[in-house]
């Protein structure tokens, strides 16, 4: 006899992150309107095509472009609106930064000042948010899934913020600075293109897959 | 130094995760476990494996079985890569039923006094002790590409040990070990570069797509 496992308390949260953008390609830090490239655009149908045969009821994307454009393609094979939730959007650097190679001198030196600031809550340079600033987003963002009445919801987010979420929700508790640092590090950022899936039941959320991008055995 | 690639697979199906009874070491995959062992087989085929180690436990070695034959390797037998093991007298039981749920009630509440132990089930102090070991014997390994066949909670606790990093209270440890889920032949995979692990894939269970 099998067991019925599916239980109606559960939800299922697939977090996605958008396709390949200019930025990932040409590393430079992104602003709200970097598009996909052509290759970002190919990723994200064959993204929305895994979800031809799942269930989904609910999806959301921030309001950046490349969210938006990759949630586009799930939105046409699901035949499902898009809401835009503004928790959802990606870590904000500094004005001061984007648009700046990754790679050249100047950002270089940025970004060694950044990894040690981006800890400091008293740390704050305009437009750029730190780690505290992300983690109220991040709470937002929860409880607005928490709430929410769909009980499969698919999540266009970001690098930067989905590990973020990630993080907050296999520490709860547990959660400080140096503990965050290190799971920043061992995850790294999702592929792009690639989901994250989390269900929530009886109030407790649970990691069930991180950075499934589907096709690493082929 | 290159960039060490560790699989890790959790074993097949088996009557007691259907029915939700307490396994033995011997406990068989079911059939609908041995199918999975044989897709499992099917999808890790391209991957370049140079070692296959598998814990010591029937369902674990049916497992990797047919990855071993696809790869045309031998299983080396790790015990250290186990399940957790409960006490004896509670094999085979339901987990609702009073005996088990007490048992994990007690071990799971004793996580900050790890030397409670119940008869002959491990202890969380050895439990740790033996993540941190299997943690080790990876990152001396000379292999650069390998696939382990384990076990769920042995899993979440070897992630949760990862993830954390070593020097954590055992509490915060069992905590984020507990906000894991995992499939049957989910797949996972970690590297290992310059002393730093990283977590590139959790339970990819190829479900999602089908």
């Amino acid at each position: 006899m099998r067991i019925l496992l599916n239980n109606t308390n559960m939800k299922r949260i697939y977090l996605v992150r958008h396709g390949e953008t200019e930025g990932n390609v040409k590393r430079f830090f992104q602003f709200h309107d970097t598009p996909l490239t052509e290759l970002g655009h190919k990723g994200a149908r064959a993204l929305a095509e895994r979800f031809a045969h799942i269930e989904v009821d609910t999806l959301i994307a921030s309001s950046f472009l490349r969210a938006q454009q990759t949630a586009g393609y799930i939105s046409e094979v699901k035949k499902l609106q898009v809401t835009t939730v503004e928790s959802f959007h990606e870590s904000m650097r500094p004005t001061a930064q984007r648009g700046l190679g990754l790679d050249s001198e100047e950002c270089l030196r940025f970004r060694a000042e950044y990894r040690v600031n981006y800890w400091k809550e008293e740390w704050h340079e305009e437009g750029g948010e730190n780690f505290f600033d992300v983690t109220k987003r991040v709470i937002e963002g929860v409880q607005y899934l928490e709430k929410c009445k769909g009980e499969s919801i698919v999540v266009v987010s970001h690098g930067d913020f989905i590990r973020s979420l990630v993080a907050h929700l296999l520490l709860q508790k547990n959660s400080d600075v140096e503990v965050n640092k290190s799971l920043f590090t061992v995850l790294g950022l999702m592929s792009n293109a690639a989901v994250t899936e989390f269900t929530f039941e009886d109030g407790q959320w649970r990691l069930f897959t991180w950075n499934d991008h589907s096709h690493f055995a082929e | 130094m290159t960039s060490k690639k560790i699989y890790f697979v959790r074993h097949g199906e088996t009557n007691s995760n259907l029915q939700r009874y307490v396994p033995s070491k011997d406990e068989p995959l079911n059939e609908h476990g041995l199918l999975q062992a044989e897709q499992c087989a099917t999808r890790v085929q391209n991957i370049d494996i140079q070692k296959l180690i598998v814990s010591d436990f029937h369902r674990a070695q049916q497992t990797a079985a047919p990855i071993a034959h696809v790869k045309n390797m031998q299983m080396e037998v790790c015990p250290s890569f186990g399940e957790v093991l409960e006490p004896s007298s509670i094999y085979g039981i339901s987990e609702s039923e009073e005996s088990v749920v007490e048992h994990r009630k007690n071990r799971n509440g004793n996580v900050e006094n790890p030397e409670w132990r119940q008869e002959d089930g491990e202890n969380f102090s050895d439990i740790f002790a033996r993540v941190l070991a299997s943690k080790k014997l990876l990152e001396e390994d000379s292999f650069e590409s390998i696939l382990v066949v384990s076990h769920s909670f042995f899993m979440m606790l070897f992630a949760a040990a990862i993830l954390l990093g070593n020097e954590v209270p055992t509490n915060a440890w069992y905590h984020v070990a507990s906000t894991l889920k995992i499939s049957n032949t989910g797949i996972t995979q970690f590297t290992f570069e310059e002393g730093v692990w990283r977590l590139v894939m959790w339970n990819d269970h190829a479900h999602f797509a089908e």
